[in-house]
């Protein structure tokens, strides 16, 4: 499958914060989830992907193409929406629309509308007199308006409450049924992308931690927990990672191991993205 | 660009009021205390310091972070701001003149005075609105600052136009020139400073972070 999206060793520096080497392909029709704690550098790697900052090392390849040499017809297939509204915050949907139809030469105007009905996003009220769930949906209705192919999102489902989540996230479903459409998927909500995610990247401290297909981790990955005097009976040649709690140990190890487990690990089950996400970001690695 | 225009021309709808209430009083206090030479002089200036208001509108929501990924040359953002300058300050001289034409009709103010005015407040607006833009550009500073920049702006631009009619003064002294085709002269030297402050402006927002 062609990539629509590949990042190869990315890297930005700031004073107390670095992204280091970051790399990663989301390929085409899929969606991928970006998770990580705050301040991981998902943010980061999102404005690095749309240009609003300057790499100093590393290329950004869209469309097969890197990203500085993307024409203006392939720049107007790429979308984004942000976790607080970017839009004029006086103006209401009308003028938007106005600004955007001569902005991307693929808006179109009827999708637009549709978009503000179906998200029942409030048509003559002013944007910055929405609530914060209002201005992320008339963000999104703006962002699928002009036909893109990538669309990127930095966490924008934390504002939406969870029946406009459902809604939302079926819109995303919908979107990726032209195969040639992908969604980067920057959330908290590690829920949400268990739900809809087909790739997750888990950035921590500004490194991959690992990207892999959702199915891949879910079915992969077996956690067991044990209590923490049983810990020292463990082969440690066998665990990924492991987390000390107070009295037990959850640990992280690939799924055929798990009959090597002493019997009195107590309890072995699949672990949900979320759990893999906290033993490999507050654990102990080995 | 069209799409950017539209944008602050929606915005400054908005947030025109207050400035065209403040003009229309300047104005008249001009026409009726025999300042009438100041009349053309009020919308122009006050016109022109609405282009710092839409870099505030911008940054309050962060605008620039959509506009970069959009098609659009990082250039388009610079220029457009340059453009909308000049058109702002197109609208303040055709609001100058309606609001001149009584003053003009009574001969309160000759026609010479008037365009004389016009020019050397049309030079002061964009040499401003030159400098404003330049120091927003290169410094990255955000609203916080803009009262600051605005005053610094029209203070140094008044010196600047100031100094230049002085000067273009003393050159043609010997040479008789009539004093619009002076005004016209040294509203061409500062659409030098206008375009040399675009060029500054597009190289530092080309190679800047936007957030």
């Amino acid at each position: 499958m062609e990539n629509i999206l590949e990042l190869n060793n990315i890297t930005k520096n700031y004073e107390a914060f670095t992204l280091n080497q970051v790399s990663f392909a989301c390929p085409q029709g899929s969606i991928m989830g970006l998770i990580g704690p705050n301040g991981a550098g998902k943010t980061t790697i999102i404005h690095s992907i749309l240009d609003v900052i300057k790499l100093d090392g590393g290329s950004v390849r869209i469309f097969g193409k890197d990203r500085h040499d993307l024409s203006m017809e392939e720049k107007a297939q790429i979308a984004v929406v942000y976790d607080d509204n970017c839009l004029p915050a006086y103006l209401a949907a009308k003028e938007i629309g106005k600004i955007f139809q001569r902005i991307y030469p693929n808006w179109d105007a009827q999708i637009f509308q549709e978009y503000m009905e179906r998200l029942e996003i409030p048509q003559k009220t002013a944007v910055r007199d929405m609530s914060k769930g209002n201005k992320i949906k008339m963000n999104l209705a703006v962002a699928l308006s002009h036909h893109p192919r990538l669309l990127i999102l930095d966490e924008i489902t934390s504002a939406l409450d969870p029946l406009m989540r459902e809604e939302i996230l079926s819109l995303f479903l919908e979107f990726i049924e032209d195969e040639s459409r992908s969604i980067l998927f920057s959330s908290h909500i590690i829920t949400d992308l268990e739900k809809i995610a087909d790739y997750i990247t888990f950035i921590n401290n500004g490194q991959v931690v690992f990207s892999k297909e959702k199915d891949e981790l879910l079915y992969n990955y077996t956690l067991v927990r044990c209590k923490a005097s049983a810990f020292h009976e463990i082969d440690k040649n066998e665990l990924i990672a492991y987390r000390a709690q107070e009295s037990y140990v959850d640990i992280l190890i690939e799924k055929e191991s798990a009959c090597k487990m002493p019997p009195n690990a107590s309890l072995t089950e699949k672990p949900t993205i979320e759990e893999i996400m906290l033993i490999l970001a507050k654990g102990e690695k080995v | 660009m069209r799409g950017l225009l539209i944008k602050d021309f929606y915005n400054l709808k908005k947030t025109m009021t207050v400035y065209v209430i403040m003009t229309i009083i300047l104005s008249a206090y001009c026409a009726f205390t025999n300042k009438s030479s100041f009349v053309s002089i009020n919308p122009i200036l006050i016109f022109s310091t609405t282009i710092t208001s839409t870099f505030s509108m911008d940054n309050s929501v962060k605008w620039d972070k959509l506009a970069v990924p959009a098609p659009l040359k990082r250039s388009d953002i610079v220029k457009s701001k340059y453009m909308l300058l000049l058109l702002i300050i197109a609208v303040g001289i055709g609001t100058g003149t309606v609001f001149a034409l009584p003053v003009i009709f009574t001969k309160a103010i000759t026609i010479t005075a008037f365009v004389n005015m016009t020019l050397f407040s049309a030079s002061i607006a964009l040499c401003a609105g030159s400098l404003s833009l330049a120091f927003l550009y290169i410094t990255h500073r955000g609203p916080e600052k803009i009262e600051l920049i605005i005053i610094f702006a029209y203070a140094g631009a008044a010196l600047i136009v100031i100094g230049f009619a002085k000067l273009l003064n003393l050159a043609a002294a010997p040479l008789d020139f009539n004093k619009i085709i002076l005004s016209l002269i040294n509203l061409l030297l500062v659409f030098l400073i206008f375009a040399v402050s675009c060029r500054i402006s597009i190289r530092c927002y080309d190679n800047c972070d936007i957030c």
